[in-house]
């Protein structure tokens, strides 16, 4: 059988950020949401990104084995790496034989058929639930809620696998009806997964101009360290522990 | 209270071996940081007072007073005092706290302008002396120089040697003084004295005459502790006196001296076993243990030489690289790690960081898990360290050495290095593609290389001139490095500093490359792409246009990476080639300090694509922009080199903000310990870390006087960022800072 290959848009070998430890993290290309905050809008299309087989992927992570070992792994982000859930799994098996951990830093929107072997393979998932209201979700991502709901719930089966996260655009999903919405559906998981907010910011603004695109959120200023705060406090409440403020 | 223990006899006893001391004696520690005092309400008082100097200081254009009356020397001035009733170690260099003096031997011209440029005047007597009746190093090196080698210098091909500043590089063993008195090393000096004989050739009397030079200079150090009521005859017999002999013996050499990097060596486990007595019996507590080291902190964090100002272009920042280092593994498996080292990390919490002591942790992943992560700490909170790997070091040294400036092996008492500047690599490409001109004056340089033809550089052609071009340039290197040391033996000997070394002592000469990067991505310019030269009406290259990707180093990827071995190895074995000065044994290193900004504004454009004037990457660092794979492939890379080839040394400046680093402080702490832990096993030589945002760079520009302790790690030294230069500072902020978007 020919092994998968996948499309990238980058590797960056020192990730410090998606998931425990240092991360050699996989930015895959292609993405099915639409997101009017998205940093990466570069990653969305295939246009432009390299093919990388499983054996190439490989390679790259040895020569990085003594940063990663300790604590760290491999990381497949993007644009949506389950779009490309062969290859992802292929890697972090690849990643598990190296003595590696696995994370992927998904959107949610993984088939279900393709879910269980994903998976199995998956030590750490990082959801980013963009809202938890169906209109809104639709609104800002261009897709329905549904089934990001359904992935994390199937995620949260084994304990301590997920996290999830929520970029604070402030204005438009920090309303107290959205992180009450964000609180009821963590702890109704049969794992209570942590949260980790991650503060809008206009780094990636620059990259939609360069597309050729408009930047929706053009007058979207970043929140404040003390909104953040504020915006953990009221999760926090809810006895969840949340990290990023 | 207890009574004081006698150390452990050993070899040491018989016969001057620190190392067999400390080995006998030391207290390896191998927990955390728990145990560390604050400073006290004195130690604060007294760094608060040298801290209104020091902003004097910079308000008066960064020296605060000169005195150009008195040539200095470890007599000349003193004693002084910063508060005489409040201070724990006491010496000054000269009677008054960072006033420098004036070292006409080294060069009486250079002395006047480094005057003028602070607004005074070198003593008409003094100029009179030293042009009239006394050669000074600086007339007699340009007395003696080839016509080729002022050509090399002039065009910035061979740059910032030392013959317009004094050498320096070389690390007493200051220790000793400590250990076994002043008496003792008199009486084994003159031994050795009474043993130089030979057939009475120029070797033989110039080591005589050495000898009896080093004999004096221990005599005038013995004095000069005198001036400070130190009975340095004897060992020293507590903490506080080992602290001081020690530091009595480093001032002599600052005062004799203003060598360009003048280091200190591994002193926390020695000072550790004097702590560790004390403690013991009573004598001190954990806060008065500290305060003995912030106040020696405070102490070398004074010591001010006069520098004219063609040297800040090359070492930015005011250094005098007193490094020292901390940490690393004993030969015989346990840590060297002791309650010392974490009291010198103390130091920059308890004083603030700064860039003096240059603090260097030896770096091996086998340190106790603690200790590591205490340095990943406080590198965090302070960017003021920079790392080595000591298991690189230790198998060529032994476990008792220290770091010269940068990255400069030396063992302890036992070897000394002539410092030798660096040769600019990227100048020697351009000669090659130039049929042997200067790129920039169009002047004959290199005889018999041939003018390269075609549209396209041919790589098999550019190749062979570029050899060419690295074989008679490494020959000239050689010569001119054997004049200038000849000359600095003969007019500028450092006594007080080789009186502490071995009589017999072993010599490196210490070769340097520049433009290292621009070289290796300009030769897979021209190998993987399509290279043009556009040439002016003379044939000369004024700029190039590149057809194609190439792979740059600092990616991890072989075709670059090797390349870039290569060449390290190449320019060796041609420098090996030659006789050198004194059977001195040639290494070479790959560092610039901040000199890559002034080396890079003398050279054209390269065919790397990099503009005419523009800054090379500094050390062995990869050029800005060119990593696309992130910070670990860059850190393989240079790992990569061969050290093996490159025993001076390979410098790599890191930048990474916080936020790439990790969520928060416990985070960025492992990730930091994970990143040395990896790069260090990949054989990573140094690392120069910062950990810093680039918008507090930014606001220190503008503001700067809010800013007076902001201390960033360049090219192997710290310096406090708001003493650099507008052009070194914005060089800084250029330079790829390891941020994901």
């Amino acid at each position: 059988m020919k092994e998968p290959a996948g499309r990238v848009h980058s590797v960056e070998t020192m990730g410090g950020r998606d998931g425990p430890g240092l991360r050699c993290v996989f930015f895959m290309a292609g993405c099915n949401f639409r997101c009017s905050f998205c940093q990466n809008p570069d990653t969305w299309s295939i246009r432009g990104s390299q093919s990388i087989t499983l054996e190439e992927a490989r390679e790259r992570l040895i020569p990085l084995l003594p940063y990663l070992r300790s604590r760290g792994g491999v990381t497949a982000s993007g644009g949506e790496p389950c779009l490309q859930s062969e290859f992802v799994v292929g890697l972090f098996k690849a990643a598990h034989e190296l003595g590696l951990s696995t994370a992927i830093d998904t959107n949610g929107s993984c088939p279900p058929s393709k879910q269980e072997r994903l998976l199995e393979v998956t030590d750490i998932v990082l959801l980013d639930i963009k809202a938890c209201e169906d209109g809104l979700h639709r609104r800002i991502t261009g897709k329905p809620l549904g089934p990001v709901l359904a992935f994390g719930k199937r995620a949260a089966e084994v304990p301590d696998r997920l996290t999830l996260r929520r970029v604070v655009l402030p204005g438009i999903n920090d309303s107290a009806d959205e992180l009450e919405g964000l609180a009821e559906y963590a702890l109704k998981l049969g794992f209570t997964p942590d949260i980790e907010l991650i503060a809008y910011h206009r780094l990636g603004a620059h990259k939609w101009k360069e597309l050729g695109m408009r930047y929706p959120l053009a007058n979207l200023k970043p929140p404040t360290a003390a909104h953040m705060r504020k915006v953990a406090e009221r999760l926090r409440k809810h006895g969840l522990t949340v990290a990023g403020d | 209270m207890a009574k004081q223990q006698p150390f452990r006899r050993g070899r040491w006893s018989v016969k001057t071996d620190i190392q067999d001391f400390i080995y006998r004696n030391y207290s390896p520690y191998e927990s955390g940081p728990e145990f560390l005092e604050k400073a006290t309400a004195r130690t604060r008082g007294l760094w608060k007072k040298v801290g209104e100097l020091m902003a004097e200081e910079r308000r008066r254009g960064g020296v605060l007073d000169i005195d150009a009356d008195v040539p200095g020397g470890i007599l000349s001035h003193g004693p002084g005092y910063i508060d005489r009733k409040h201070e724990l170690i006491v010496g000054l260099q000269t009677d008054e706290p960072l006033k420098r003096a004036v070292k006409p031997v080294g060069g009486v011209r250079l002395v006047e302008k480094a005057c003028r440029a602070h607004n005074k005047t070198l003593n008409p007597g003094i100029v009179d002396i030293y042009t009239r009746f006394r050669k000074s190093h600086n007339d007699a090196v340009f007395s003696i120089y080839t016509e080729k080698m002022k050509q090399l210098r002039r065009l910035g091909i061979l740059t910032g040697l030392p013959d317009s500043y004094a050498r320096g590089r070389i690390i007493g063993d200051y220790r000793r003084v400590a250990l076994y008195g002043l008496n003792y090393l008199i009486a084994e000096k003159k031994g050795d004295l009474e043993n130089i004989e030979g057939a009475m050739e120029t070797k033989d009397i110039r080591q005589r005459e050495e000898a009896a030079d080093q004999i004096h200079a221990l005599e005038q150090m013995l004095e000069l502790g005198g001036m400070y009521g130190a009975d340095l005859k004897r060992p020293a017999v507590s903490a506080q006196e080992a602290v001081q002999w020690t530091y009595l013996a480093y001032l002599a050499a600052a005062k004799e001296s203003d060598g360009a990097a003048m280091s200190i060596g591994g002193l926390s486990a020695f000072f550790d076993c004097y702590i560790e007595r004390d403690l013991k019996t009573g004598v001190l507590d954990e806060a008065k243990a500290q305060e003995l080291i912030d106040d020696f902190t405070i102490k070398l964090r004074m010591i001010r030489q006069l520098r004219p100002p063609e040297y800040d272009q090359l070492f930015a920042g005011d250094p005098v690289w007193i490094t020292l280092v901390l940490g690393g593994m004993g030969n015989d498996g346990r840590t060297k790690v002791t309650k010392t080292d974490y009291r010198f990390l103390q130091a920059l919490r308890n004083l603030g960081p700064a860039p003096e002591p240059n603090l260097t942790v030896l770096y091996s992943p086998r340190l106790p898990k603690p200790w590591k992560d205490f340095c990943s700490e406080i590198s965090i909170q302070t960017s003021s360290l920079q790392f080595e790997n000591d298991d690189l070091m230790r198998p060529i040294a032994g476990d008792d050495y220290g770091v010269s400036c940068c990255v400069s092996l030396l063992k302890a008492g036992s070897q000394m290095q002539f410092f030798g500047a660096r040769c600019n690599l990227a100048k020697a490409l351009l000669l090659a593609l130039n049929g042997g001109r200067d790129e920039i004056h169009g002047e004959p340089v290199v005889p018999g290389v041939p003018q390269l033809k075609g549209y396209y550089l041919d790589y098999d052609q550019v190749h062979e001139n570029f050899m060419m071009v690295l074989s008679w340039l490494a020959a000239q290197y050689v010569k001119t490095m054997n004049l200038i040391h000849w000359s600095h033996d003969k007019y500028y000997y450092e006594s007080a500093q080789m009186a502490l070394l071995d009589t017999d002592v072993d010599r490196l000469m210490a070769f340097g490359i520049a433009g290292f990067s621009v070289v290796v991505d300009s030769l897979c310019a021209i190998r993987y792409a399509k290279v043009h030269p556009v040439r002016d009406e003379n044939g000369l290259t004024k700029d190039f246009r590149i057809n194609g990707d190439y792979p740059a180093f600092g990616n991890d990827d072989e075709r670059a990476d090797n390349r870039a071995r290569d060449l390290v190895i190449t320019f060796l074995t041609e420098v090996r080639k030659h006789a050198i000065y004194r059977r001195a044994t040639p290494t070479l290193s790959i560092l610039t300090i901040t000199s890559n900004v002034l080396y890079g504004k003398k050279t054209g454009a390269t065919p790397d694509g990099r503009q005419a004037g523009t800054p090379f990457a500094p050390g062995a660092n990869p050029m800005y922009g060119r990593e696309r794979n992130g910070a670990l492939a860059s850190l393989n890379s240079i790992a990569k080199l061969p050290y093996y080839a490159a025993q001076d040394g390979i410098s790599n400046t890191f930048s990474i903000v916080p936020s790439a680093l990790g969520k928060d402080l416990p985070e960025q702490r492992a990730n930091l310990t994970d990143l040395m832990d990896g790069y260090f096993t990949r054989g990573g030589f140094q690392i120069n870390m910062n950990v810093l945002d680039r918008e507090l760079l930014k606001d220190a520009m503008k503001h700067p006087e809010k800013y007076p302790q902001l201390t960033i790690r360049v090219s192997g030294y710290a310096v406090h960022f708001t003493r650099l230069t507008r052009e070194h500072q914005e060089e800084i902020l250029r330079r790829m800072f390891h941020e994901i978007i």
